[in-house]
């Protein structure tokens, strides 16, 4: 019952971002603090790992999870970039 | 926000990891008849805690402290060779009972690998997400 209850509030929250997309901040911004939040999540995974080469963990699974993290979001936002080039792509291939 | 699923994992995990150190601890201190009051190694125990995470309705878990085990008696063995026997030769050993100190050793492990799972089927599924962009 719960995980439905969840489920629900996660689409909602989902749901909302896309009307807000009307308001001034567009795509661009969007995809600025996107940008920052990906590398803000690479340099916590960089700290991770110097703090695992040193020997320095106090807690391994908080580490392992900030690399995997940063890990995903790079994928996400490499596969965002590859689709936006992509879609440029073909409206420049389009004919006139 | 998409890693809530992989934190409560992490949690899980970091709590399996202290019920380990807790096992081990009691492992270790089978045989040690004096601990810091003056009395036998009293076995610990820790007690975990499910923290509620209201911004997304999910619960965490967190060790919220260890305690001891002050229900358990104390082994008495007879041992009159022994300096910390009493006047009947009795020895007071700590209230450790190795094999049950095995069994809560399996559980953690099963409980960490459950969370492990959990973790990494989450990643899985975050990653075949990202197929769906690829086309």
């Amino acid at each position: 019952m719960n995980i439905n209850k969840i489920g629900s509030a996660d689409i909602s929250k989902i749901i909302i971002p896309e009307t807000q997309k009307e308001q001034p901040s567009g795509f661009g911004e969007l995809l600025k603090s996107f940008i920052q939040d990906v590398n803000n999540d690479l340099n916590n995974a960089k700290v991770a790992e110097e703090q695992i080469r040193s020997g320095n963990v106090e807690n391994l699974q908080e580490l392992v999870y900030q690399i995997e993290k940063s890990d995903i979001s790079l994928r996400l936002i490499t596969e965002i970039r590859n689709k936006a080039l992509e879609s440029y792509q073909e409206i420049i291939r389009m004919q006139v | 926000m998409i890693f809530k699923g992989l934190e409560v994992s992490v949690t899980g995990m970091l709590a399996e990891r202290i019920r380990m150190d807790v096992v081990s601890s009691n492992l270790a201190n089978v045989n040690s008849t004096k601990a810091e009051n003056g009395q036998p190694y009293t076995r610990k125990v820790p007690v975990f805690e499910a923290v509620l995470d209201k911004e997304s309705g999910l619960t965490k878990v967190r060790v919220k402290e260890i305690k001891k085990d002050t229900d358990t008696p104390f082994r008495m063995k007879y041992d009159p060779t022994n300096p910390e026997a009493d006047k009947n030769g009795y020895v007071k050993l700590p209230n450790v009972e190795p094999m049950k100190e095995m069994v809560d050793m399996m559980t953690a492990i099963r409980s960490y690998e459950a969370n492990l799972t959990a973790f990494n089927t989450h990643k899985d599924m975050l990653l075949k997400s990202l197929e769906i962009l690829r086309v």
